[in-house]
Order: structure tokens, then sequence, then C-alpha cells
């Protein structure tokens, strides 16, 4: 059996964002790094995997995307599938499911396939229920906790009126969210193992899908504009508390609850 | 506004002249920063306080700082984060002649160095895989400091004395008028009038002084830093520099960090933008060498990686001097090693501004001098280990 997990490459949130001509973020240029929230799915899925089964990282993504793979067998993934494709530049979510779905179905044996939530650039959190209905499969998403047992995968989910528990026979497409449980530091032992597993890199002609990357196009990008100077509030012999709370009951005057 | 002297950059080396200056009754100044105190290469560095040099003025400095770095609760006001749990560093056979050589050169120094051999370091070390290096040498006074603390405290005890330190405020250019300066210009459009600016602003110094046809050859370069879990409680533990598998190691709480100095650090075109985090390669690398050295540490995990850029000249040592141009002084280059030298450094960038001999024993004030790449006149090691960085 197989656990597919799949994962992005994604610019590092904490670096300015460069846009490229097109408008597009420039992913060459930005340091990349595996989608933080993508961590959470390759720790659960390492944790769900049997003796004898494999978890297979999956991306799409240019050349450099490779480096989030590389992170998660690092994390403890057996193997490492990369998509990667001229004519993908710039695909969207509905593309980059499909592309993904074709990629988890080429594996063959998939049991469970495990998403981040959302990604932290794109953050559209569309792409885990598309690649769960290309596949056919059902989807539990935003997963707090995930049980797999005999045939059924079993959730835990946090929505705002209550917790769901939610099951879904396998094979299925759960997304995990940041409250699933920190994913631990890869150890230096892992390290270096993973430099030993395999990544299959393959284009988009080696994949049982039809696609292109000409979907949502971007048309305006801005930058925001700098926040204003913070106020500081200056503390003369004990004054400042007072003044503090001046100011915020009259930037919050109904009070806070 | 007039000012006897204008500081720009309020990292641990501007503050450190600024408080050198206030003790000589210099009070009318003021540091400014485009940023914050520390917010550069100091907050980010290792902190490592250590007398081992092959260059005998940097050891001096070292050596004079490391009283500051002891006392600074009664020099300073306040804690610089010292723990001074010892530097050991471990040299392998091919460099054992100079190490020796460089050891008796310290302690004609007066540093409180000494050869120690394999007992000794397992029993510093106990986790350590010792058995590749050829000897030793602890300095008991060794250890490490926290480098935003550390400017904090000169912060503040120059303020006392009536120094003013202004952040958020970018110098835009140095005002000349002949060859003479006469103050600085902040980006908001005001001025400061003065006859005497240090350029203590890392990097950022080269634009400032290009517009006067001064070009420093300082260029910034990438440093990444991997910080460990060991999993279990190593006890305090001194520095160790590893000077065979080519690494640094240091406590910080229960963590263990680990830098390279095997000479992996890359130049950058822009020392504003570099990885926030260590590159894979890097962490590799720190693995492997980590995997090898401690083998007493039986699963050691990455908790967490940074990165800084370090100011690097061409003899990886500092530019501590006057230039061409009446009272415009420069204390910038530092090449990664500056911190553990701060204290004794703004002692002498004081002495050079106010124009009288050097106050720290054995370092005269031109040793630092801008003026030796043009002179061919390097600051290098006496005695250099192969293999290593120049920062010995």
């Amino acid at each position: 059996m197989t656990i597919a997990v799949c994962v992005k490459h994604v610019p590092d949130p904490a670096d300015p964002a460069v846009l490229a001509a097109d408008l597009r973020v420039d992913r060459e240029a930005a340091a990349g790094m595996l989608c933080s929230l993508d961590e959470y799915a390759v720790d659960r899925a390492v944790q769900l995997r049997h003796p004898g089964e494999r978890v297979v990282a999956v991306t799409m993504g240019p050349r450099g995307a490779r480096a989030a793979v590389t992170r998660a067998l690092q994390m403890g993934a057996d193997e490492g599938l990369v998509i990667t494709d001229p004519s993908l530049a710039g695909a969207d979510a509905v593309t980059t499911a499909a592309v993904l779905a074709a990629a988890v179905r080429s594996l063959g044996d998939v049991d469970l396939v495990l998403c981040g939530m959302s990604s932290t650039d794109g953050s559209t959190g569309t792409v885990p229920p598309m690649v769960a209905d290309l596949l056919g499969w059902g989807c539990a998403g935003h997963a707090v906790a995930v049980v797999r047992e005999a045939g059924h995968v079993t959730i835990e989910r946090d929505d705002p009126d209550a917790r769901r528990t939610l099951v879904a026979p396998l094979p299925a497409v759960v997304s995990v969210t940041d409250l699933s449980g920190e994913p631990s530091y890869p150890s230096f032992k892992a390290i270096l193992a993973a430099k030993r597993r395999p990544v299959r890199e393959v284009s988009l002609a080696e994949l049982p899908v039809r696609t292109s990357a000409r979907g949502l196009r971007t048309v305006a990008a801005t930058v925001a504009p700098p926040r204003a100077p913070a106020r500081i509030v200056t503390d003369v012999d004990g004054s400042g508390a007072h003044a503090l709370v001046q100011v915020l009951t009259d930037r919050f005057p109904m009070g806070v609850s | 506004m007039t000012r006897d002297v204008v500081i720009v950059g309020a990292g641990v080396e501007g503050l450190s002249t600024a408080h050198a200056l206030a003790t000589s009754g210099v009070t009318n100044v003021v540091v400014v920063d485009r940023d914050a105190i520390a917010s550069g290469g100091t907050g980010r560095s290792a902190g490592i306080v250590r007398c081992h040099y092959g260059v005998p003025e940097i050891a001096a400095l070292a050596r004079e700082s490391l009283t500051v770095f002891s006392e600074a609760e009664e020099r300073l006001g306040s804690p610089v984060g010292f723990e001074q749990v010892g530097y050991l560093v471990g040299i392998g056979e091919d460099n054992l002649a100079a190490f020796r050589a460089s050891l008796a050169a310290q302690q004609a120094l007066g540093i409180d160095t000494g050869e120690v051999g394999h007992d000794v370091a397992a029993a510093l070390w106990p986790v350590a895989e010792l058995d590749d290096f050829a000897s030793f040498a602890f300095e008991p006074q060794g250890g490490y400091a926290d480098g935003y603390a550390t400017a904090h405290a000169f912060a503040g005890s120059a303020r006392s004395l009536g120094t003013t330190v202004t952040q958020g405020t970018a110098v835009a250019s140095i005002e000349v008028r002949g060859d003479a300066v006469t103050g600085v210009r902040l980006a908001d459009g005001t001025g400061i009038a003065t006859d005497a600016v240090v350029v203590a602003a890392s990097a950022w110094s080269v634009p400032l002084l290009s517009p006067l046809g001064i070009e420093l050859p300082i260029t910034p370069y990438l440093v990444q830093e991997v910080l460990i879990d060991p999993g279990v409680d190593l006890g305090a533990r001194p520095v160790f520099s590893d000077m065979v598998s080519k690494q640094y190691v240091h406590q910080r709480g229960h963590e263990l960090l680990f830098g390279d100095s095997g000479g992996f650090e890359r130049p950058i075109p822009d020392p504003d933008r570099y990885p926030t985090h260590a590159e894979d390669a890097a962490i590799e690398r720190c693995a492997e060498k980590a995997l090898h050295r401690f083998p007493g540490i039986a699963d050691p995990s990455v908790k967490t990686t940074s990165t800084g850029m370090i100011d690097v000249t061409p003899d990886w040592n500092p530019i501590i001097s006057a230039t061409g141009i009446d009272g415009l002084f420069v204390a910038a280059g530092f090449s990664g090693h500056g911190f553990k030298i701060a204290p004794a450094v703004g002692r002498l960038m004081a002495d050079i501004v106010l124009g009288r001999p050097s106050s720290v024993p054995d370092v005269p004030t031109e040793t630092f001098r801008l003026s030796r790449y043009d002179e061919g006149a390097p600051v290098l090691s006496k005695f250099p280990y192969v293999g290593a960085s120049k920062i010995r």
C-alpha cells in the first residue's frame, strides 16, 4: 500500500515577494521551502504508515520544487515524485489538482492521500477536494486528528459550532490542519538517509492527464502601501499605562469582548 | 542640531565606540541607526568569546574585551549574557606546529590559554569523538555572550553618560566640504552638523562612503548556522572550535549551535537579501560533521536554523581607521568576528577619533588602517592553519 502526500514548494513567507514581469511571484528569485502547512501532512503520513508500506511525496512545480520533496524525505517519506514541465508554469489550482490526481493514479496502490489544508502562497485550499473529486474518492478536510483503519479513515474536525467526527471509505483524500500535531524536526540521521531515497522526475507527457496551464491569469498586482508609522506612547513617571489604555479605548470604543 | 560626533550604526561596534567616547567625556554624540539597536549582524552573532588568534593585535583586542565581558555589570551597568564556560579548540596533525607557535604568542600577550591533552578534552566534551585531533588548547575564561544584550548594555551606559541613540533613522548621505566632514543628511531630509562621523554600518557602510570617492573593500557574505536538539542534557560544555572537521559548536540553552568554519560562506550581491533559513546543503554538511564528531549524542535533530550577513574584507580583518577625509572614520568589515573584540574596538576607534595614542595595549592605532589594502600590507595571521577560515 502507498500513502501519497501532496506537497508544495513555496516562497519563504519571511522574504519579500518578488513579482516577475507577468505579475506572478518570481519563484526562481525567491528562496523556496516546503510549505509549512504541508509539513503536518508529511508528518501524519509517516505516522500512519504501516510496516511494509511506503509514503510517496508528490509535488508539481519548477525544477527547484524538488527541494520540497527532499524535505519530505528528510521528515520520513520513502520516495519522491516531482512533476515538472515548462507547460505547467503558472498553473492554477484546477490544473494543479488534475496533475496531482494523475500522479496519484500513476502510483497504483494508493490507499490514502494526505494534503496540507492550504498552501501558504496561493492559499486557495481547494486542491485537496478537487484531487478527491478527480479520483472519484471521498474527501475529509481540515482534520485535527486522523485514524486509519482497515477500509476507512476517521477524522476529527473542529468546526465553528462543533467538533465533528467524519468517516470516509478508503481510498480517500484527507487534508490536515496545523492543529493536527507539531511535525517533528528531522534528525541528522534522517537528513543523511534522505539522500539515498529515490526521487523520480517526470514530465507532463508521462502522466495520464490532459490539461494545460491556461487557467487563472493575474491582470493586476500592486504592492501594499507601507503602514502608517506606529504611535509611540512615551512613559513619563508612570503615565504610560493610562495613556495606553486611552489609546485602546479610543480605538475600541465599544470595549473589547 | 550640532554634535561633536555622529556614529552611523547602532551595532555593537558603533555603540562600543559611543561608550568609549562618553567615558572620555565626549558625550555630545548621537548614534543613528536605520533600524534598531543590534538589528544587523550584532543581534545574529553566535557571540563566541575567545582569544585564540594568530593576528597578535586581534588577540590583544579580544584579551582586552574579555575583561569587559567578565565585568559587564560593574563596567556597563547591565549584564551581557556572558556564559563563561571556557573555550576548547582542537587541532589536527597538519596544523600542530602553527598551533603551538600561536599559543606561545598568545601566552606572551598574557592570554590565559594552554595546550591540553585528550584526557582533559574528553572530560570537557565527553560525547565527542577526539581521536582525529593531534592536540587541544583550552581558554578557561572564554565562552559566549549575547550580542543583543551587549549592544544594549553599551547603549544604556553611553546614554546614562549623555549620549543619544536614535533608532529608525537612516542616514542618506555624509556631507563634506573640501576635504572635511560637515555633517550627515538623514533620510527625512533633516541634517546633523558635525565635524566627526564614524561609519560603523557593516556592509551598509560601502554605499555611504562611495559617493565621497572612498571605496571600502567590503563584500557581504552569507553565513548559515544550524541549531540542533541533542535530545539529552549535556550539562554546561565549553565552546568547541573543531579545526579538523572545521566547525564551531556552542550551547544555547538546551540547544547546540553549529557553525561551519570550512570556508562555505559565500558572497551575496545585496546585504539585505539572503535566505532566512539555512540551505539544504548547509544542513547536510552540518549533519555529517556533527554525527562524526559527536557519536555520544544518539539522535541529534535540527531544531532550527539561522542565517546572517557578514561584512568581509580582503584579509578578513576589520577596518578601524581614519580616511582621506578629515573627520571621517570607519569601523566596519569585521568579517564575521567582530563581536568578541567589540569592547576594545570601541576604545581604539575613540582613540583614533580623538587623535590620541592607542589606549589598547599591543594594538597601535594604525594596525587596521584602510590604506593597508592599497599598500599591499594586509593584516594576516602569523600562524595560518591549513584549510581553516581566515578568522583565526
